[in-house]
């Protein structure tokens, strides 16, 4: 088991067991709730989130739909759960593609440094120059409207982040006396990065993931919400939000629901974060 | 020191009084005769043949003929008319005293530089048949058409062929300024935020009610309602707003004016698409989905489902028998005999109604195991889908037909070689469409409207979704304001409609 797992199951196990303030647990609680929305999504919902019944639009809260029905009489609770199951997926696929490819560049260059470091520099200066979001809206705009065509928008534009990051910090690792006695000793650069640059980095890393995580479930909710993200009729928060805003004040549960569950998300990614760099 | 602040008291003092004594000398200004409108378009521009909002052209400018608010064809700027039996001379006798906003008078000249300079700009389309234009003596117009034109005083009756004064056109052409004849003229305009009509008090049909019209422009129709709710306008139309009808219903400081106006919504199929190719499969999709079910309930007051070829308010010329085929899913399953099937759905992005309808109509066609997708375009995308028929079904309101006479739907709309767009075209409905062109007799002009409609619906590349509704709302004290057929003609009934102090 190398180093970089053990560093993450620190902070999480940090997290769960240990002692952890009452704010970390709740955020993490929440966490665990939307995780489980997504994965019973199926089992919880109580229609098909896609079945229009158009005599039976814009209904209040009832036994049978307990968040009312939408513009085309579907189930808004069902199709909550199911959004969740978007947002929460998608934003993780981006997460993960982001993180590793933003990680890999970043340890190459910054460990490697000279001409291959300059052209990476030079790339992410290039891409940071555009506001992420803009740019991904751009993207998305050019690849046409899609779930998939958003996510891929998003990692083009979001591994930067990680890249600058990740490079940074390499550069000041590698000059480390315990590095450069490794590297005295004949270690290859592959075991260097492995064994001590990696699990370094990868903390800050998670921390900075955990964060990241909930802003990318905001910036999918925000391509939905102008209609270059999940297509009509998938269930999407921020395509519902969208779809809600015309029944605002005939049918605030419309837009108030999907709010909720975006700012539910983001806030509990947030906390969680936070408590994480407090506490050591 | 003390001697001096007692000076300058004095001077306050003797300053409150005169302006006292000022004030009560002038009499208390008459608040101006206005209604303010909040409207969801921008003035846009000047030239009524492009730039400016087709709702406020006809406040500004006139027409030789025009549409009133029950869709009659009556004089405006020309006060009578004659064709000549083969229909290839049509004579104007304009009329006379009219002046432009600027003064000048309207005069045949005027008026044949207006239709020169449209024929060769924006009006191409409608004026494509004239051959050239006479100004035969100061008060009379001829126009020499190509081929016989029966209905070409009806073709000049949309508001874009309206008649500008010559200081509003510049050498290129170009309209420059909003000089008409009509009951309004412009007295401001901040872009997209607020402009401001005046009263022509020399305008030829007598002058108007109000001295001004005040339109602020509010997109989002649910400000719109809103700001109606809180008093701050005075009127608002109700287009393309979803739920305003519903909630304003039950306010009882205001009030609704509807009418069927003379707009559609439809659906074409692309017949030249290769899983719609077959006219089963269309039947199938024109029987699966519950128009008269769908309609009232996602659209309510907005709205009537689609029935009939054009709009009712077409009397006459739309033929009496249903278009839309009888809703039977299991009819429609029939058809499609287990057939897969994936269908693309192109529709306004912007268009909140057809929105809704399209999600609704994905729903029916799931119940017969179609799949469609949904594709929300831009409107220059969704134009641009309907030119080069990248579609299998497209949703768009029904055009070329602003006018009370539709033939030009058929020709230079959508079905016929020199149509604007293909839609569908076979020979025998173009013989028809050219037969009808060649007609005079109006009773047999009717027979061929109805024959060329049935043939189209009969081959299923259009479904008529719905028929819109003129829907207006406003303050209990707006008094006399009557909504029209036609929809360009809307605002109209600003020039009689005025404030109960």
């Amino acid at each position: 088991m190398s180093c970089q797992t053990n560093g993450l199951i620190e902070i999480w196990g940090r997290t769960l067991c240990g002692k952890t303030s009452l704010l970390r647990k709740g955020s993490l609680l929440i966490l665990l709730l939307y995780i489980g929305m997504a994965i019973f999504a199926g089992a919880l919902a109580p229609h098909d989130p896609l079945q229009v019944d158009v005599t039976n639009r814009l209904q209040p809260a009832s036994v049978e739909y307990p968040l009312g029905t939408d513009s085309l009489g579907r189930c808004v609770f069902s199709r909550i759960i199911h959004g969740a199951r978007n947002s929460l997926l998608s934003a993780a696929v981006v997460l993960v593609v982001t993180v590793s490819v933003g990680a890999t560049i970043g340890l190459v260059a910054g460990f490697f440094g000279g001409r291959c470091d300059y052209l990476v520099q030079r790339l992410l200066e290039g891409v940071m120059a555009f506001p992420g979001l803009i740019l991904a809206l751009a993207i998305a705009g050019v690849l046409g409207p899609g779930l998939e065509n958003a996510v891929l928008a998003l990692c083009l534009v979001h591994w930067v982040g990680y890249a600058r990051i990740v490079r940074n910090m390499t550069l000041s690792l590698r000059e480390r006396t315990y590095v450069q006695a490794s590297r005295i000793a004949g270690a290859s650069p592959f075991d260097l990065l492995r064994r001590h640059i990696l699990p370094e980095v990868a903390p800050a890393v998670a921390v900075i993931a955990t964060l990241d995580y909930g802003r990318i479930i905001i910036s999918i909710a925000g391509l939905s919400f102008l209609g270059l993200g999940a297509q009509p009729p998938a269930p999407e928060w921020g395509a519902m939000l969208s779809e809600g805003k015309a029944y605002m004040q005939v049918a605030p549960q419309l837009i108030l629901w999907p709010g909720v569950m975006i700012a539910g998300v983001v806030l509990a990614l947030q906390l969680l974060s936070e408590s994480t760099t407090r506490q050591p | 020191m003390q001697k001096q602040n007692n000076k300058a008291l004095w001077l306050i003092a003797c300053l409150l009084i005169g302006l006292l004594i000022a004030g009560c000398g002038a009499a208390p200004a008459a608040p101006p005769q206005q209604i303010v409108i909040g409207e969801n378009t921008d003035l846009g521009g000047y030239d009524p043949g492009t730039t400016m909002s087709p709702f406020l052209r006809t406040l500004i400018f006139n027409s030789l003929v025009e549409l009133d608010a029950d869709f009659k064809l009556v004089p405006a700027l020309a006060e009578r008319w004659t064709m000549s039996p083969d229909g290839k001379t049509w004579t104007f006798t304009l009329r006379q005293g009219v002046k432009f906003h600027d003064g000048s008078p309207l005069t045949a000249t005027v008026v044949k530089q207006n239709l020169e300079r449209l024929r060769q700009g924006s009006g191409k389309v409608w004026l494509m048949d004239v051959a050239s234009v006479e100004a035969s003596s100061e008060y009379i117009v001829k126009v020499l058409m190509n081929k016989p034109s029966f209905t070409f005083a009806s073709d000049l009756a949309v508001p874009f062929l309206s008649i500008v004064g010559t200081s509003g056109v510049d050498a290129a052409g170009k309209v420059v300024k909003a000089i008409g004849t009509g009951p309004y003229s412009l007295e401001s305009w901040q872009k997209d935020q607020e402009f401001v009509l005046k009263r022509n008090s020399s305008y030829w049909g007598g002058s108007a009610k109000n001295e001004k019209l005040v339109f602020k422009v509010i997109r989002d129709p649910d400000s719109r309602a809103m700001a109606l709710e809180a008093g701050t306008v005075d009127l608002i139309s109700l287009r393309q707003s979803l739920t305003a009808a519903t909630r304003l219903g039950g306010n009882p400081k205001l009030k609704m004016e509807k009418r069927l106006g003379q707009t559609s919504e439809i659906m074409f199929l692309n017949v030249s698409s290769p899983a719609l190719q077959d006219i089963k499969v269309r039947q199938a999709i024109g029987h699966s989905l519950n128009i008269a079910k769908l309609v009232p309930s996602l659209l309510g007051a907005n709205a009537e489902a689609g029935k009939t070829f054009f709009s009712p308010a077409y009397g006459d010329y739309v033929m009496k028998s249903d278009t839309a085929l009888p809703y039977d899913p299991d009819r429609a399953k029939q058809l499609l005999a287990g057939r897969p099937l994936r269908l693309r759905l192109a529709f306004g992005a912007k268009n909140a109604e057809d929105s809704l309808l399209a999600g609704a109509i994905q729903g029916e066609l799931k119940a017969v195991g179609v799949t469609a997708v949904l594709e929300p375009l831009e409107d220059a995308a969704l134009m641009d889908a309907l030119k080069k028929k990248n579609y299998d079904l497209i949703m768009l309101g029904q055009s070329f037909i602003p006018h009370d006479e539709p033939s030009s739907h058929y020709r230079r709309g959508y079905y016929h070689p020199t149509s604007t767009f293909d839609v569908y075209r076979t020979p025998e409905l173009t013989v028809l469409v050219d037969q009808l062109f060649a007609t005079a007799e109006p009773a047999e002009r009717l027979r061929l409207h109805h024959r060329i409609q049935e043939t189209i619906a009969g081959a299923m590349p259009v479904i008529v979704l719905f028929h819109r509704n003129n829907i207006v709302a406003m303050k209990q004290q707006v008094m006399g304001y009557k909504v029209s057929v036609g929809t360009w003609q809307l605002y109209r009934g600003l020039t009689e409609a005025h404030v109960k102090p």
